[in-house]
């Protein structure tokens, strides 16, 4: 068979049962095609078990950054029968699907006479090769010949992974590799013709998450305190795996409410702290989200989202967290909250989440999402140039008295502050109503002196944010916050093909609400289309509420899938096209 | 410097707004003299607290002070204490605050072994919410919360810690200030995670535990070595029924602590370490 296109960009799915390796597959081809010099991303869809079920993962490839994951791909390896079964008819025309013939029948599948199926005896090779395990091995290799691409890269990658179980086990899998590659050249014809070819840059492979973790670490993180949920779970692995490189203290807490305490203690007494959950853990931390606000204590909360309400879809996507984000805790106090987009937003706003917290001396809640924290990535980060650090007000020596006013009404709201163990800083903190040192109060004048002074910080705050992000120019705006970011921008070009022209509006800091900014921006509106990942549509509930502006149209997934480019390019163009 | 500090240097002017007679002035008293005794800068010492009629404490003693959540006292001063593992960190816990609604961070905290001395003020009922039934309250007491005597068998703070892992267990009485004093003084001075269970009669709510019935009922040991030379005698004698209560220093011994077992405390608390340029070159390397 000949292909019909020569393509720029390669998608690839996995499946199989869980504890098949799955995501091996895709992560192992997205580092090898990432040291090759090609831009990769992978995304993932498992069950909440450890065994058996129906997983699958994606790996997009291509020469320049992949904006968007799509649900219909080049090329398949199948694990198991069920694989094949689901995902036949997701197979592109000219596509193939590697599988085992000796193991899976496929007689009874109806499989679309457009795709290709190619049998590669993978179970039996991977014994050969002297482990069974290595079967999805075997699987990359039959990849990279379909794709032609060199197998070298994988074998680095191969020496990465499995150097540290010695070199007998590296050898095995180098051996399954070729094994699989060499089957595909001897007795295969199909090809998947592309021109993906890597510029040889060097690039690195990062999940969200990791991106957060570096974030944290390039902040000067000190201390990480989390009790392990879904998919926030590998922010306290990854810095746990890297706290005795970077000098980071890192506790699994008996839960989340002890988690963000400590952390609250910790950001009190002078050191970033930081603690990392997803929905249900953030829900427990309400009162001390409050505690912060309240002793203006600094601290940064992560919530990498997963679809709700209550244990919910713990494996999937979603942005239900944004109102409980803006809202939790009891009474009015100052808290920033910010939403990323990708991983260079993970790494970046981390950076900025630290200095915000500790210059407004308030809670920060980070919000991410399945589909950003689970995602790999190749990235080009720079990382020899220094970061900002700003470590906020330190109260002088020569003001630390003994008689400290560590809560000074001041015209920006900020108190300078001490630490415990400064020298005449002295004062105590409470979760009361207090006066400017402290000290307990219950009289009008003085609660008023005090709420007025927290509350001037947002002002403050407010005013230092930067504006929302914008991409492109057009009378058509499309507002997103969160990991609808690269979707959305692979809608922009996809629609630009199509004739249709939009601006993306990406909300990273959610509140304080940059108003001005934001009525800024959409003056010159002809149409506000609206795309997120929640049933009610909370950030555009809270456009409305803080600019009046309601949108025309509302793009909304919540069935805890992530939206691709094209999904949402065929939603806005449905609305266009009707005007 | 300042080497000979006396009580005058831990007093605030402001006078605590216990009702008179409280078993909290006798503890605040003796914190104050154990202070003094072990030398402890002002500067260099937190008491935190939680929420309850005991955790106002902090607003009467002049060193650092944070009076946090209901219950969250220990989680905050893990926080704190990892953050400068210098300083000296007392948790100040009520009866309900730290064995009700802070249960499940009391126990894991002992596990910890941080060097923090945890004092616990019980007086068998939840004082600032006007006297109901606390976790420590005898099995039958009758409160407003549990008009019909309390169905619930009550807590044992001190067996609790020892089963935890504390590595400094005592039981001391509010109104005996000799004796509290060197209970915690010993406590501070003891390298490791401490537990100070001190019997404080509530002179308002509580008409069961008063002075008098402690006064006749307590037995107090001596304070120059441990009731108990082993932990599993120690909670033997916990859980066994006594004809009196006893006091003093009930087991002691010294394990590893949380702070000498994390290498990360090796170049200096982690607030005074330098985070204005960090190479993250090593990080990146693995993931390309």
């Amino acid at each position: 068979m000949t292909p019909k296109t020569v393509k720029n960009k390669i998608h690839i799915l996995a499946g199989g049962p869980a504890g098949t390796g799955i995501e091996s597959i895709t992560h192992s081809l997205a580092l090898a095609l990432t040291r090759e010099g090609l831009f990769a991303i992978t995304t993932s869809e498992y069950q909440n078990i450890i065994r058996g079920g129906h997983s699958f993962a994606s790996v997009h490839v291509g020469n320049t950054e992949i904006l968007s994951h799509q649900n219909h791909y080049d090329l398949m390896i199948a694990m198991d029968k069920n694989s094949v079964q689901q995902h036949c008819t997701e197979i592109d025309e000219g596509g193939a699907i590697i599988y085992d013939g000796e193991k899976i029948n496929i007689d009874d599948i109806d499989i679309p006479e457009t795709v290709e199926m190619i049998h590669v005896p993978i179970a039996r090779m991977a014994k050969e090769s002297g482990l069974s395990l290595a079967a999805n091995v075997v699987g990359v290799g039959a990849v990279f010949a379909i794709i032609g691409q060199s197998p070298e890269q994988m074998k680095t990658v191969l020496e990465t992974i499995f150097t540290r179980k010695g070199k007998e086990v590296v050898e095995i899998n180098h051996r399954a590799l070729q094994a699989g590659y060499d089957y595909v050249k001897e007795n295969v014809t199909h090809q998947i013709s592309n021109q993906l070819k890597g510029d040889e840059k060097k690039r690195f492979l990062m999940g969200g998450n990791e991106a957060i973790a570096l974030g944290c670490i390039r902040s000067g993180l000190k201390f990480l305190s989390a009790y392990p949920m879904t998919p926030g779970s590998t922010i306290l692995t990854t810095l746990a795996k890297e706290s005795q490189n970077y000098d980071i203290v890192v506790v699994h807490a008996e839960d989340e409410i002890s988690a963000v305490n400590m952390a609250i203690g910790a950001g009190h007494s002078g050191i970033r702290a930081a603690t990392g959950t997803s929905g249900g853990g953030f829900a427990l931390m309400g009162e001390a989200v409050s505690l912060a606000g309240q002793i203006e204590a600094p601290v940064v909360i992560f919530d990498a989202q997963r679809p709700g309400p209550s244990t919910g879809l713990p494996t999937r996507t979603g942005q239900g967290d944004l109102r409980m984000a803006m809202h939790c805790g009891q009474g009015d106090f100052p808290r920033l909250v910010i939403a990323a987009g990708d991983h260079q937003d993970c790494v970046d706003l981390t950076g900025e989440a630290f200095n915000y917290a500790e210059k407004y001396q308030l809670p920060v809640i980070f919000l991410t999402e399945k589909y950003i924290a689970d995602q790999y990535r190749t990235c080009e980060f720079d990382i020899t140039k220094n970061i900002n650090i700003d470590r906020g007000k330190i109260a002088p020596p020569s003001e630390l008295d003994g008689n400290f006013m560590r809560y000074k009404d001041t015209p920006d709201g900020i108190s300078p502050r001490s630490v415990p163990g400064m020298k005449g800083g002295r004062y105590t903190s409470t979760s009361y109503e207090h006066d400017e040192h402290g000290k307990p109060v219950e009289e009008t004048p003085e609660v008023k002196v005090m709420m007025e002074k927290r509350w001037r910080k947002i002002k403050t705050l407010e005013k230092e944010l930067p504006d929302p992000k914008v991409f492109g120019s057009s009378k058509n705006k499309v507002m997103i916050w969160g990991g609808t970011k690269n979707p959305t921008l692979e809608a922009q070009n996809i629609l630009q093909k199509k004739g249709f022209d939009i601006e993306v509006i990406q909300m990273q800091y959610i509140l304080p609400f940059k108003t001005d900014a934001v009525q800024e921006i959409l003056k010159d509106r002809e149409n506000l289309i609206m795309v997120e990942g929640n049933q009610s549509g909370q950030l555009e509930g809270v456009l409305t509420e803080f600019t009046g502006i309601t949108p025309d149209y509302s793009i909304r997934s919540y069935y805890g899938r992530p939206m691709t480019g094209e999904w949402i390019a065929q939603e806005i163009e449905k609305y266009l096209s009707k005007l | 410097m300042n080497t000979e500090r006396t009580v005058k240097d831990y007093s605030t002017k402001a006078i605590p707004s216990w009702c008179p007679g409280c078993g909290d002035f006798g503890i605040l008293t003796a914190l104050k003299k154990a202070l003094v005794e072990i030398n402890a800068d002002p500067d260099e010492t937190l008491v935190v607290s939680g929420i309850g009629c005991g955790s106002l404490l902090p607003y009467w003693i002049n060193t650092y002070g944070s009076c946090t959540l209901h219950g969250r006292a220990i989680p905050f001063a893990t926080g704190s204490k990892i953050a400068n593992h210098k300083n000296n960190i007392i948790v100040n816990v009520g009866d309900g605050d730290g064995l009700g609604i802070g249960m499940g961070h009391f126990v894991h905290f002992f596990r910890r072994n941080l060097d923090v001395m945890v004092i616990c003020d019980n007086n068998g009922v939840y004082g600032l919410t006007k006297g109901q039934t606390s976790p420590t309250a005898k099995k039958g007491t009758k409160t407003s919360s549990t008009p019909f005597g309390s169905i619930e068998d009550y807590v044992n703070g001190a067996s609790l810690a020892l089963q935890m892992g504390a590595t400094f267990v005592a039981r001391a009485y509010s109104a005996d200030a000799p004796g509290l004093t060197e209970i915690m003084k010993q406590a501070m001075n003891h390298n490791g995670a401490a537990f100070v269970d001190i019997l404080q009669p509530c002179v308002t709510f509580n008409k069961q535990e008063t002075y008098d019935f402690y006064n006749k009922n307590i037995d107090k040991n001596d304070l120059t070595a441990p009731i108990c030379s082993s932990r599993s005698e120690a909670i033997t004698f916990c859980n066994t029924p006594q004809e009196k209560i006893p006091t003093g220093i009930i087991f002691q011994e010294e394990l590893p602590t949380y702070e000498e077992q994390v290498p990360q405390f090796k170049k200096g608390p982690l607030a005074h370490q330098d985070i204005s340029q960090i190479d993250v070159t090593d990080f990146m390397e693995r993931r390309s």
